[in-house]
């Protein structure tokens, strides 16, 4: 297996292949960093059009595109307060403190270093570990599943943010989101109101751009948002060659991140946006300084970025050796290779080794690749695409929204139910409702609850299932260590104080 | 180079056209193909591979273009289809039995009557599969588990109303003996259940199991004769089961199309299906191929719902 | 189409607690749903009954904090609009552009939409709006009609 790496090589370091990844990766920086238009979207743009296309140069540039959306996203997360992809919500929560506070530059600095790590890791992973691996997700059926659903919802109590009413009332209202269509279980409809659009659910990157993209397009017309265009415009940014040393002290973070990037990847419909709340929670809970988080705290992009990125190749186990998709842009590249033919299984590998060991290859180029890319070139040219006027930049990002979620399905129905959404974000926003929990309650919501439902079924109605294997054991102690864990540590805390007093 | 040869060519030209015209009206312009599912999946693949050699047998240097329209399991392009113009120029995809289990299960924009069916060319027999360390590797172990706890046996398969689901209604009737439904959203997830032995058997097509055959025992297959994706897997009828069900996958054009239109779209597609080149790219794509034409497909097209309405009459599905 | 403050939000006259009209809503629009839910089977019920009660009483909640805050006077409510009739105009602006584009075509909303809310909110320079106009919607020419072959709504002219 290992022979067939090598094998692989040339054929991807040919002239045409090795384009198709440079242009991928550029496109996808484009993509992502462009508010409202979306990996997801692009890769089913891109999709039809490779049907006649050599499969190594379609692969290529989907593999580029993936990784280069992944960072590409956090560009307007962090300049803008607009995640450029569902992933990088997260990156959000102190990039954007960090280009108020005038440190954008360095903000993307760090994005851009912790993506390219997380993508090589995980495409190393990929290459290396795939058949392994695929053993673990096995290990995950629904009952399991749906403890690393609840485990994923422990992230809300960080993000719930300082109004706890208002918190749990965006997290409901996420959750409700994700009941609307067909319930898998029953075929019963919900809220579908004899829409056939809704009986798929809502679309995450619908609620993702109307939640957050629109509100902020209407405030750049309203000119009231407080962009600091001062500060955020200049990006201070020295050789990244130069930043780098100063990031090593993020190791820590940097391992932990990718750890938890490529579990959520192998991991069947969990995907990006989880990975990188998982991973931020962790490494803030890890922190020496916690209470700092949330304010410009460059080591919370470190976790967020370097996860999501690290989610990427490694989605792709899942997808390539079992036919199910780690992450929906997984989900989308699977059908770019049943387009040529390609069908996932354990025979792929055997079959066509030198297409599916290439295209990990054309992985691991393109995040080696962002960091050339995605340096200081791209991230300066888009700073000065963000400082047009405002009135034309809103006018801009209203078009980009349009496209964005019209091409998903080719249909205004989404068109109009991303607007429904604009409005009640850009109320939420002002009335302080914090907006994360709305995505990760859509995210897990109806995942959980369909996994807890496939596993009572399994189980005849018996709720024992839920503790039966080991692996759902292993799960429901790590979910007690981490909700018990803060407690513990303050007992102990006290019992020190108390000591030292006396 | 004057006037008179100017006025030959001109003569010449427009001679040419309209013998043309008058030979073969249809194709004149782009024909569009709706699919009613995204980019990339099995019904999408088929319609992308088609495309090419109905352009070729088509003539007229018609283009083929195909149209994604996915949602609601593929209802939203095949309501876009039936309500099109019956003019040839919008056809699109058609899977059986979900499209008709849908005029039952659902409000549907249209029937059995709102289509000129033209050809069905891939039929994907079901097959029972379970776990390979499971004990239970035989058609007759399965149906004693089966027995000896009502509802013990969990299957799991890709959705309600499917092909799987009325394939288990009918095991169910053959073998008078009951097991629980675990609805997965698709069939890789059902399938990837069933690797890791989280449900005892599982109902998915011959073209999802034919790349984990060392993962997977194989109990039968649930067609006339054995199929060449697999020629060891015995099917049920050899095994005294009658069972035969699969997933049909054709071209629907809407109703009233005019004959020559029909015509000339039945000879396209029986010379596409006959061409070697297009049952090759179907085997690679994993299509197992089997033709049904014009009226043959309207009255497989009428069994199924026969079918659909006999399940959803005794046991509703939601 | 769900239980966000969105219409009523118009009312946010000066006096009210914009956290009343959102407590309001919240719970009047989940009460709506759950008479929703009474023909749905069982399980498939149970989840949104929860997460509607949920917002019912989360809204109660809110509602009943906005009553003793005004008791109290302690805080001042939050400032919904800085100015109604821009955001009502942008709004209009968001709503026309979209009926455009499915009535007229992509490309000519486009087009329009661009020059035309640019300057309407306050970007007065002639020659850098055409310019950001030409670059935008030819580059989004290029790249979906060129190199995708991808269909935006298609224009009233050539349907």
């Amino acid at each position: 297996m290992y022979g067939n790496l090598i094998d692989a090589l040339p054929s991807v370091l040919s002239m045409g292949n090795l384009l198709a990844v440079i242009v991928g990766v550029v496109a996808g920086i484009c993509v992502g960093a462009l508010p409202g238009l979306s990996a997801t979207m692009a890769i089913s743009v891109l999709i039809p059009f490779t049907f006649g296309m050599d499969p190594l140069v379609a692969l290529g540039m989907m593999a580029g595109i993936y990784n280069g959306a992944m960072y590409g996203g956090s560009i307007p997360a962090v300049l803008l307060r607009i995640p450029g992809t569902p992933a990088a919500v997260a990156t959000s929560f102190d990039g954007y403190p960090m280009a108020q506070q005038g440190r954008g530059g360095y903000a993307l600095q760090v994005a851009v270093v912790s993506s390219a790590l997380g993508g090589i890791v995980s495409a190393l992973v990929l290459m290396l570990l795939a058949p392994p691996l695929a053993k673990v997700t096995l290990l995950f059926g629904p009952t399991e599943i749906f403890w690393v659903a609840v485990f994923g919802m422990s992230a809300i109590v960080f993000l719930l943010g300082g109004d706890v009413i208002k918190g749990l009332i965006s997290a409901a209202f996420g959750v409700f989101v994700s009941l609307v269509g067909a319930d898998t279980i029953t075929g019963a409809e919900r809220y579908t109101f004899g829409h056939l659009e809704l009986l798929d659910g809502i679309n995450i990157v619908v609620l993702l751009v109307g939640l957050y993209a629109l509100p902020p397009a209407i405030g750049l017309l309203e000119e009231i948002r407080d962009f600091d265009t001062e500060n955020t415009g200049r990006l201070n940014t020295t050789s990244i060659w130069k930043a780098i040393p100063g990031m090593l002290k993020y190791w820590k973070t940097w391992v932990r991140s990718s750890i938890i990037g490529v579990f959520v990847g192998i991991l069947p419909g969990a995907g990006g946006s989880m990975a990188a709340f998982l991973s931020y929670n962790e490494a803030r809970r890890a922190s020496k300084n916690p209470d700092d988080w949330g304010k410009g705290e460059p080591e919370g992009v470190a976790a967020s970025e370097t996860s999501n990125n690290a989610d990427t190749a490694a989605a792709l186990i899942p997808a390539l050796t079992l036919g199910i998709p780690g992450t929906a842009v997984a989900a989308v590249m699977l059908g770019g290779l049943l387009i040529h033919g390609l069908q996932p299984g354990p025979m792929l590998f055997r079959d066509n080794p030198e297409i599916v060991f290439g295209f990990m290859w054309q992985f691991l180029f393109a995040a080696i690749l962002l960091i050339f890319l995605g340096g200081a070139l791209a991230t300066n040219s888009f700073a000065q695409v963000l400082r047009l006027p405002r009135p034309l930049l809103g006018a801009i990002i209203i078009s980009l929204v349009f496209i964005g979620v019209y091409s998903i399905n080719g249909r205004m129905f989404d068109v109009y139910l991303m607007l429904g959404f604009g409005l009640i974000g850009y109320f939420m926003d002002k009335l302080k409702f914090p907006l994360p929990p709305v995505v990760l309650g859509l995210i897990l919501g109806g995942f959980a609850e369909q996994n807890l439902r496939l596993a009572l079924r399994i189980g005849g109605g018996n709720w024992d299932i839920l503790a039966s294997s080991p692996t759902a054991k292993v799960l429901i102690g790590m979910i007690l260590l981490v909700i018990l864990s803060p407690l513990f540590s303050r007992l102990m805390r006290a019992r020190k104080a108390k000591r030292v007093a006396e | 180079m004057g006037f008179k040869s100017i006025a030959i060519a001109a003569a010449l030209v427009l001679s040419s056209g309209m013998s043309t015209a008058a030979l073969a009206d249809y194709p004149e312009k782009r024909i569009d193909l709706i699919v009613g599912f995204a980019a990339g999946g099995g019904t999408d693949v088929m319609a992308r591979t088609t495309a090419p050699f109905l352009e070729k047998y088509l003539g007229n240097d018609v283009s083929v273009v195909v149209k994604n329209m996915p949602g609601a399991s593929g209802q939203i392009g095949v309501t876009a289809v039936a309500e099109a113009k019956p003019d040839g120029y919008k056809i699109g995809t058609y899977n059986l039995p979900g499209t008709m289990a849908r005029t039952l299960d659902r409000n549907a924009d249209y029937n059995a009557d709102s289509f000129t069916y033209l050809a069905n060319v891939v039929n994907d027999p079901n097959v029972i599969v379970t776990p390979k360390n499971s004990d239970i590797d035989t058609m007759d172990k399965l149906v004693e588990a089966a027995k000896k706890r009502p509802g013990a046996v969990t299957v799991a398969m890709s959705s309600l109303g499917g092909d799987d689901h009325f394939f288990l209604q009918k095991l169910t009737d053959v073998t008078k003996a009951d097991y629980t439904v675990v609805p997965f959203s698709g069939s890789a997830p059902a399938r990837s259940a069933l690797m890791g032995g989280h449900v005892t058997m599982g109902i998915i097509n011959i073209s999802e199991v034919v790349a984990f055959r060392d993962e997977l025992n194989v109990l039968g297959i649930a067609s006339e004769k054995r199929s060449s994706m697999a020629e060891d897997i015995p099917t049920f009828k050899e095994q005294g089961f009658d069972l035969v069900n699969g997933a049909l996958r054709g071209f629907v054009a809407p109703a009233n199309l005019p004959e020559n239109v029909r015509a000339k779209l039945l000879d396209a597609f029986q010379k596409t299906y006959d061409d070697p080149d297009f049952q090759q790219a179907m085997r690679r794509s994993g299509n197992p191929t089997e033709l049904a034409l014009g009226d043959d497909f309207k009255t497989l097209n009428a069994e199924q719902l026969e079918l659909a309405k006999r399940i959803w009459e005794t046991t509703p599905w939601k | 189409m769900t239980s966000e403050p969105t219409n009523t939000a118009s009312e946010s006259s000066r006096g009210i607690d914009p956290d009343l009209i959102a407590g309001t809503v919240i719970v009047l629009g989940a009460g709506v749903l759950l008479t929703r839910t009474s023909d749905m089977p069982g399980m498939t019920a149970l989840l949104p009954v929860t997460m509607l009660s949920a917002l019912i009483l989360l809204g109660v909640l809110l509602i009943g904090r906005c009553v003793l805050r005004r008791r109290r006077q302690t805080v001042a409510p939050i400032k919904v609009f800085d100015d109604a009739k821009r955001f009502f105009g942008i709004v209009a602006s968001i709503a026309i552009y979209v009926a455009a584009v499915a009535l007229l075509g992509f490309y000519t909303a486009t087009a329009v939409m661009i020059p035309v809310v640019a300057w309407c909110f306050g970007y007065r320079s002639l020659k850098g709006v055409l310019l950001a106009d030409l670059i935008f919607t030819g580059g989004i020419a290029i790249i979906f009609v060129l190199l995708m072959g991808q269909e935006l709504p298609t224009e009233f002219f050539l349907r």
